[in-house]
């Protein structure tokens, strides 16, 4: 404990990063929440956890605070500068803004129809085997077609970018680290080369996003390069793992939930509002800031320089806003959800990720309405960024 | 019944115009077009404010009293 308060501060040990069966760190966490408002984490060199919805709220919307100057619960001080993660208002808002145009509804709805051709791509490619594995040959693959055409990148590049992103989130989760920078050093001159080309051969701004970005100013000024090329990686790291969890979770769901199945099947229109429930009971994302300045938070003495984790599964499950919140409830309305985060950080993709959602559901289950797990064992769950490892399904061809 | 969206705290997330559009629009960028103001809701559409209000993730959309006009 590195405080100098006397006070009986709760110490515990909750590793993020471990594997268990499927739900394992959902359950874990809803004990976690009920045991203490926050805790120190025995973890590495140790850091804070708050657990609950309305105090990992607050802190995601203070920044003067809960500084983004590190998001990375081993690193309080990297060496590099993801951007805009690593910013805070104001000078966060500046790039963040180059996004929000981006990812805003009315572009989405554009590039729907690209996206529902895409999904079918990837069913095409599976259907008539009756049996896949929905991580690798669904999750992986559709998300990162949307994400190329978003980009208005080559969709040839496609496998390429699975395999990158795979390594990346391997290696965060306490793999390998080696294949996990040579990915991002290949992320890296992938958008190198790009950014060359298009300084020299600029295409439509309003669909090639790295043009938008070579010609976007900043201050006045062009953005300079090294951001410029964390602004690309962030879009990697950021649209594809997450997107890949999502729907291993809720694929995972409805595979093991029949009568949930068959309602989105009989009734569409609950699509939307399920939607909502499997990204409020399935948070999967781990979120960290790093204090500003001392302060006391949730009966803790906090100090400059250490770091908060606030894991957004224990604040979405939380009894104290959500009634029922241990049960999935497919027509929860409200669902004041925070799985996207909250404050100046929220999650620039939202509006694209629930789109590919709705888009996913609504073609697979017209074509694969009924499916079920083709495994006696329950699939793995890795830790930090929470998501199955793979997930097996079978159906009648 | 009269409601204001805090501009400061209102993130984009797009809850408010998704469950209700009649009320709540989106701008450019995906914040809420209402941001920043405090106005009156149409007679018939309290359940919409309402639900609008449950549903921002933020907490940024509340009820406003009859003086207040900008919430910047």
């Amino acid at each position: 404990m590195t405080t100098t308060d006397n006070r009986d501060i709760p110490v515990l040990t909750h590793d993020i990063g471990t594997s268990g069966p499927v739900g394992c760190h959902f359950d874990e966490w809803d004990q976690v929440r009920e045991q203490t408002p926050a805790f120190w984490n025995d973890v590495g060199d140790g850091h804070w956890v708050v657990t609950r919805f309305e105090a990992i709220r607050h802190a995601l919307q203070d920044p003067s605070i809960f500084s983004n100057e590190s998001t990375i619960i081993g690193q309080p001080e990297p060496e590099y500068k993801m951007i805009p993660t690593f910013l805070d208002p104001p000078e966060h808002t500046k790039f963040r803004q180059l996004y929000n145009a981006r990812f805003a509804p009315a572009v989405i709805n554009r590039i729907t129809p690209e996206a529902r051709d895409a999904c079918n791509r990837s069913i095409d490619a599976i259907i008539d085997r009756g049996s896949c594995d929905f991580i690798h040959e669904f999750a992986d693959i559709f998300p990162t077609h949307v994400f190329l055409s978003t980009m208005g990148l080559d969709l040839d590049d496609a496998p390429q970018f699975v395999i990158w992103v795979r390594d990346v989130f391997a290696g965060l989760a306490g793999g390998d680290p080696e294949p996990m920078a040579a990915a991002m050093d290949a992320v890296r001159n992938y958008f190198e080369v790009l950014v060359a080309d298009r300084r020299v051969n600029p295409q439509d701004p309003a669909v090639d996003t790295v043009t938008y970005l070579t010609n976007a100013e900043i201050d006045g000024a062009p953005i300079e390069q090294d951001d410029l090329l964390w602004m690309l990686m962030v879009l990697v790291l950021a649209g594809l793992d997450t997107t890949k969890s999502q729907l291993g979770f809720m694929w995972h769901h409805l595979a093991t939930h029949p009568e949930h199945r068959r309602q989105l099947v009989e009734d569409p229109s609950l699509m939307p509002s399920a939607i909502e429930e499997y990204l409020r009971y399935y948070a999967f994302v781990p979120p960290a800031r790093k204090l500003k300045q001392d302060v006391e938070y949730e009966g803790c003495p906090m100090k400059k320089g250490q770091m908060v984790l606030m894991p957004l599964w224990a604040a979405t499950r939380d009894p104290r806003q959500f009634e029922r919140a241990d049960e999935v409830v497919l027509d929860r309305s409200p669902n004041r959800h925070i799985a996207f985060g909250a404050g100046p950080h929220r999650c620039a993709g939202a509006h694209l990720a629930r789109r590919e959602l709705l888009i996913a559901l609504e073609e697979w289950h017209a074509r694969i309405p009924d499916y079920e797990l083709d495994s006696d064992e329950a699939p793995i769950e890795h830790g930090w960024q929470l998501g199955l490892d793979s997930l097996p399904l079978r159906w009648e061809v | 019944m009269r409601i204001k969206v805090d501009e400061s705290l209102c993130s984009g997330q797009g809850r408010c115009y998704s469950v209700s559009p009649e009320l709540f629009t989106s701008d450019d960028e995906g914040f809420c077009a209402q941001r920043g103001v405090a106005f009156d809701v149409p007679d018939g559409m309290e359940d919409d404010a309402q639900l609008g209000i449950d549903s921002c993730p933020e907490g940024a959309i509340s009820v406003a009293v009859e003086s207040e006009v900008d919430v910047r």
